[in-house]
Parts: C-alpha cells; sequence; structure tokens
C-alpha cells in the first residue's frame, strides 16, 4: 500500500542520510552524555544518595539532547527547502509523520542506550534493575517525547526563533511525561518499591496514544503554509 | 460601544463591587484560616476562568484549520490574550494564601502546579505568534500548538494527581468540599459569574481590537 | 487538448501587497511558455501555486482539471517541479535519492524508470555516487530526472538554468523540448530567453504581479524580446498600452 512505501521511504532516507553525516547521532550522545557528567559534579556524590538523582539526570539529559536531535533534523530538512520536496509529493502527510517519527525513534532510542550504558558505569548502577519494566519506560516516553516532537519541531523552523522555539513549546507540554518517566524510572531502581508503576505506565501510554493520533492528524498542516 | 458590550460592562462593574461587598462585608472568615481564605473567593473564578479560556484558544484554533477562517484565530488569541492574565493572578494569589497560612510560598501541588504549566502553555502560544510575521502561517501554526497545549492539559492534571498520591504534601486550599456554608458558596459562584462576565467584555474588546489590525492589513492590500 | 492550468482571477498576497493580480490564464497538454518579466514580477508566486507550494488567496485554479485543495495527491502525483533547489540529500547517491522520490510518488517498476531517467540526464555513470560529489549542472539534471520520474503532465520550473554552463543549457533545454514532444506541459521561468524561445509555444509576461502580455514565442527573436522586457519593467506597465 502506497502509505507504508511513504512510511518506509521517509526512514529509509533519513536513517541513510543520518549513517552517513552522523551528526544527529553524535550531537545527541554528546550533549546527554555531558548533561549526566554535570549532574554527577552538580550533586555533590558524597552528600546525596547517589541513586537517588539518577532517574532525573537520565530524563533530563535525554529530553534535552533530544532538543539538539530534533533541530538537526528538522533543521537540515529545512534547508535548501527540501521539505518542499515531501510537500509538492502526494504522500500521505500522516505517512510523512510516522516515518519521521520512526526514523527519530531509532535515532534517539540508539543515542538513549548509549548514554544509559555510560551511566551505569558513572552512577554504579546495578544491571539487575535494568527489567523490561525499565526498558518499558524508556519506550513509551522517547515515543512520547517525539510524537510531539517531531510536529513541533517543524513548526519552530517555521518562526523567526528558530531552534529557539523548539524547546519553548516543547517542555511545557511534555512536563506530565517527564514526571511519569522520572517516577517511574525511580520507583524501578529503588529496591523494594513497585506500588504505583502501573500508574504511570498507563498515563505515558496514554499520552502516547492521544499525542500520536494528534501529530499524525495535524503534521501535515504544519508542514504546509 | 455595542449593546451588548454595554450590557457587559454594566454587569461586570456592578457585579465586580457587589462581589467585593460580599467577600470584606458579608462573608464569615473561615474557621481554621482566618480571613486569608478570602483569597480563594478571586482564586477560585481565576482558575476557572484561565483553564476555560484556555480551552476557547484550543477550540477556535480547530475551527480555523477545518475554516480557514481569520475571525476564528483571532477569537483563539484573544482568548488567550486575556486569559494570560487571569492565570497569572491564580499563580499570585497562590503564593499570597499559602504564605500566611502554610509558611510557604509555593508548593508543588496538584492545583498549582497545573496552573503553573498552564502558564507556561500560555506563554509559549504567546510567544509563538509573536515569532511568525506572515497572517496566515501564523494562525496555522498558533492554531496546531493552541489544540496540542490545550489537549495537554488534562494530562498534566492527571500527572499531577498520580503524584500527589504518592507524595503526600500540603494541599493548598483546603481539601475538596471543606464545608462550605451557604453564604460562602453563594459568594463563590456569583464570583465565577462576574469573573465571566469580565472574561467576556474584554475577550470581545481585545477580539475587537483584533479585527481592527486585520482590517487595517485589508485596507494597506487595497491600495492600488 | 485538455486543459493542464486553468486560471480565472488568481490572486496572491503576501502580508501588505499583492504578488500576483487578477490573473486569467491556460496552458494545455503538449504546450510550453515561457513565464518572463523583471524580478519581483511574481513568476515565483505563480510558479509556488501551480506546483501547489502555495494557495492562492483569491480566484480561481484548476490543474488536470481538479481542485487542488479539494484532491490534492491526485493533483500532486501529475505535476514535477524543478527550482533553484535542487531537493536532494547530498548524503544519499543520485539512485537512493530517486527510490527516496519514488517511494512518495509510489511508483511501480521503480529501477526501471530510474535508470532510464539517469540515462536520459547522462547521469547513470553516476548513479551509485553521492550527489555532494556532483558538480551544479549534474545536480539541475538529477533535479530534473527527479522531477520527470512519475512521467508528469504538467513540469513546473522557475529558472532552471541558472548556475549552468553553456552546454548544460543546451542539456537541459533539449531534455525539456523532448518532455514537451511526449505531450507534457511546461511552463518555466526563466532569463535565459535564446535556450528557450525556439522550442515554447507562448510567452507571458507579468509585471508588477500583474498579466500584462501573452503572445507567441516567435513573435519577437531573443534581442526583441530582452529589449521589450525591459522597456515594461521601467515603466509602460500599463496592459492597456503594452500591446503589440
Amino acid at each position: 500500500m502506497s502509505f507504508w512505501r511513504v512510511v518506509r521511504a521517509v526512514l529509509a532516507r533519513d536513517v541513510l542520510a543520518e549513517w552517513r553525516r552522523k551528526d544527529i547521532f553524535t550531537t545527541f550522545v554528546m550533549f546527554g552524555l555531558l548533561t549526566v557528567v554535570v549532574f554527577v559534579f552538580a550533586f555533590d556524590p558524597t552528600r546525596h544518595e547517589r541513586q537517588d538523582v539518577v532517574p532525573g539526570a537520565l530524563w533530563t539529559a535525554f529530553f534535552f539532547a533530544g532538543i539538539l536531535g530534533l533541530n538537526r533534523s528538522a533543521g537540515r530538512d529545512s534547508q535548501d527547502e527540501f521539505l518542499h520536496g515531501m510537500i509538492t509529493s502526494p504522500a500521505d502527510r500522516g505517512a510523512l509523520y510516522l516515518g519521521k517519527l520512526t526514523a527519530h525513534l531509532v535515532f534517539m532510542g540508539v543515542g538513549e542506550l548509549v548514554i544509559l550504558a555510560l551511566s551505569i558505569v558513572f552512577f554504579d548502577l546495578d544491571g539487575r534493575h535494568l527489567t523490561p519494566a525499565f526498558f518499558a519506560i524508556m519506550i513509551l516516553g522517547t515515543i512520547g517525547y517525539l510524537a510531539v516532537g517531531t510536529v513541533f519541531a517543524v513548526v519552530g523552523q517555521k518562526t523567526r526563533l528558530q531552534e529557539v522555539m523548539l524547546p519553548v513549546l516543547l517542555l511545557p507540554v511534555l512536563t506530565p511525561l517527564l514526571m511519569a518517566a522520572v517516577e517511574g524510572t525511580a520507583i524501578i531502581l529503588t529496591p523494594g518499591a513497585n506500588e504505583g508503576l502501573g500508574h504511570w505506565i498507563q498515563l505515558m501510554a496514554a499520552f502516547d496514544v492521544m499525542f500520536m493520533t494528534a501529530g499524525f492528524l495535524l503534521y501535515g498542516l504544519v508542514l504546509e503554509d | 460601544m455595542k449593546v451588548i458590550d454595554k450590557i457587559l460592562l454594566g454587569l461586570s462593574a456592578t457585579g465586580m463591587i457587589a462581589l467585593m461587598y460580599l467577600v470584606f462585608m458579608v462573608v464569615p472568615a473561615d474557621r481554621a484560616q482566618g480571613i486569608v481564605q478570602k483569597v480563594f473567593y478571586v482564586h477560585v473564578p481565576a482558575a476557572w476562568v484561565a483553564f476555560t479560556a484556555f480551552g476557547v484558544t484550543g477550540f477556535f484554533g480547530l475551527r480555523y484549520l477545518m475554516t480557514r477562517d481569520l475571525r476564528f484565530d483571532r477569537l483563539a488569541a484573544s482568548s488567550a490574550e486575556v486569559g494570560v492574565y487571569y492565570i497569572t493572578m491564580v499563580l499570585i494569589t497562590g503564593p499570597l494564601w499559602a504564605k500566611p497560612i502554610w509558611g510557604i510560598f509555593w508548593t508543588w501541588d496538584l492545583r498549582l502546579t497545573t496552573s503553573f504549566i498552564l502558564w507556561l502553555l500560555y506563554l509559549a502560544y504567546l510567544i509563538l505568534r509573536r515569532s511568525v510575521g506572515d497572517r496566515e502561517r501564523r494562525a496555522q501554526l498558533s492554531a496546531v500548538v493552541g489544540l496540542i497545549s490545550f489537549l495537554d492539559v488534562p494530562i498534566v492534571y492527571m500527572a499531577n494527581r498520580v503524584r500527589a498520591s504518592q507524595h503526600p504534601a500540603p494541599v493548598v486550599g483546603g481539601g475538596e468540599g471543606s464545608g462550605l456554608e451557604p453564604i460562602m458558596l453563594f459568594t463563590l459562584l456569583f464570583g465565577l459569574f462576574v469573573f465571566s462576565t469580565t472574561f467576556v467584555l474584554l475577550l470581545r474588546a481585545r477580539n475587537g481590537q483584533a479585527a481592527l489590525e486585520d482590517e487595517i492589513e485589508q485596507l494597506y492590500l487595497q491600495r492600488d | 487538448m485538455d486543459a493542464i492550468v486553468k486560471a480565472r482571477g488568481l490572486c496572491r498576497r503576501y502580508g501588505r501587497f499583492w504578488a500576483l493580480r487578477d490573473l486569467d490564464w491556460e496552458l494545455h497538454s503538449g504546450e510550453a511558455v515561457a513565464l518572463l518579466g523583471a524580478n519581483g514580477a511574481g513568476k515565483t508566486t505563480l510558479l509556488s501555486m501551480l506546483c501547489t507550494l502555495a494557495r492562492p488567496s483569491d480566484g480561481d485554479l484548476q490543474l488536470m482539471g481538479m481542485d487542488p485543495r479539494k484532491e490534492p495527491a491526485r493533483v500532486r502525483a501529475q505535476i514535477g517541479y524543478v527550482a533553484h533547489h535542487t531537493l536532494l540529500d547530498d548524503a544519499l547517491t543520485a539512485r537512493e535519492n530517486l527510490r527516496y522520490y519514488g517511494g512518495l510518488f509510489d511508483l511501480d517498476r521503480l529501477e526501471e524508470r530510474i535508470t532510464r531517467r539517469l540515462t536520459q540526464m547522462g547521469l547513470i555513470e553516476r548513479d551509485a555516487d553521492q550527489v555532494e560529489g556532483f558538480s551544479r549542472g549534474m545536480r539541475q539534471r538529477l533535479s530534473l530526472a527527479r522531477a520527470l520520474l512519475h512521467d508528469p503532465r504538467l513540469l513546473v520550473l522557475d529558472e532552471p538554468f541558472t548556475g549552468l554552463d553553456a552546454p548544460g543549457c543546451r542539456d537541459l533545454a533539449r531534455a525539456l523540448s523532448s518532455e514537451k514532444e511526449n505531450g507534457c506541459a511546461i511552463v518555466l521561468a526563466t532569463h535565459q530567453l535564446a535556450e528557450v524561445l525556439p522550442w515554447c509555444d507562448r510567452v507571458l509576461v507579468l509585471n508588477l504581479g500583474r498579466k500584462v502580455e501573452e503572445d507567441r514565442a516567435d513573435a519577437r527573436d531573443a534581442i526583441g524580446w530582452g529589449a521589450h522586457l525591459t522597456t515594461i519593467a521601467a515603466g509602460g506597465s500599463n496592459p492597456a498600452e503594452v500591446r503589440r
């Protein structure tokens, strides 16, 4: 079906281009890692229980690095009017959205794993904590982040403020997702406490479904003038 | 001034005076919290209007996307520009209430947190509008962002509810349904009515101004 | 001959000024029209409406007999667009770029089409090379291959000759006139009169957003048209005055 063909075409192009350029991924990992390092130094490990800081540090790193990554991606498409090629094609706008979203998921997902691996070393995390639930939260959080981020990144490029517009628009909307991700991760990393995890996961799932639907329906309106 | 605006102005002005009279002269002070609790009669109506105004913005943004009629965009924008004052009022009256009673200016409880996020959403929307020069593009992008932002509000509320249930903390404003005597309830409802009327008055005023701005642009077009 | 483009009272504004006003115009299949006028005359505005990048502010526009606002996908599937920007991803090879567009346009027998168009544009030797290493002329040719990949019925070109050397211009002109032979309708904005007049049927002249003249391409030679356009841009902009 032409719908999935468009999704595949967009995904293939984005992944291929990134594989050759590697700048979205590099930006994301570098900045994410630096954010984690800042946390390590900002929250003096001798005074605070190191582990308390981990969920916040991880998700702050993902959220801020994600903004840089999204800006690189949207910036590249805006450059030389590459988007015009998408707009003047008959491709279904929802399919374009899904293709972009999936590509971003690939970049951010891999980047998160790298940052996570390095954080395990820095924070001396217990590997046993990395349960399926932990990864479920990472996936749900990333999907929700990109569901809105993919749309807002394009919006930002069309304004005078450009790159700066994205965090201004995105972060307020994502606060509940951030809350859920951090609280959920904290619950998983704390030995013995698994109360309330279900609520957070449900909330994140609801967020993801709602905003993926919204993004799917609205992306075309943001692409075109 | 149109007739309806005159009526609204009359209702709002007299209503506001009547409300202040009720609040300061008639309604008894809360048994537990004392006279400070009376901020409640401004805090709650302001919150009610602020949340509704954002809904108005989201709704008319959607209408714009469906019709591309700039009238809807003007209403959405005007609602946001007026509503932001109401949410600011909520964020000011909150600490005014909290400090004397609980000793803290702020707490990240359910209502204050949700109100604060709403304030950020309003600001983001308004900053976006200022950053786009082209009229139609501004309307289109604002409508999308406004709609997504509005859909976010219930989720913000629910997230904070879950957190509140897991991390007990002081609740500014008292628990739900903490004993309102009839006169207090009446004053509260009257306050809601007066604040709503004032909102509609201000919305119409701002919207009228926006219509004039667009008309001026049209006149430039007709130059040649 | 079907009307590929039918414009009635077409208008487009940007903020406080009209970029295009009251344009009545038709284009049929197999016709090639050169869009002429000074910079700022409204050429790019018209072309962007023809390839559905921009919506008309007023007036009526039908493409291939359809309303682009009601049936955007069907309309877009039949239009090829070439502009100053190539709309190609530098990190991808020529073939990969065309595969991407082939996916967006949902084309059958894609590899065949790609090979055919690349050969036609003289790029088949470099099909596996990244576009990054291509010269300006090669990029434009690849851009045209991209625009022709889906066998469009309408080709919209905005100054496609910019940055091309003489052989490059000739190759491009040749490719375009051969598409015209195949029934494609072509509208292109250009300043390179000598390259296009030999094979264009008509000329549409815009000035300050209005249609000022429409005539047969062979009514004047390249130099004649050049002088005529200068006159129009300099001041004889009243449509009633500027008639043959």
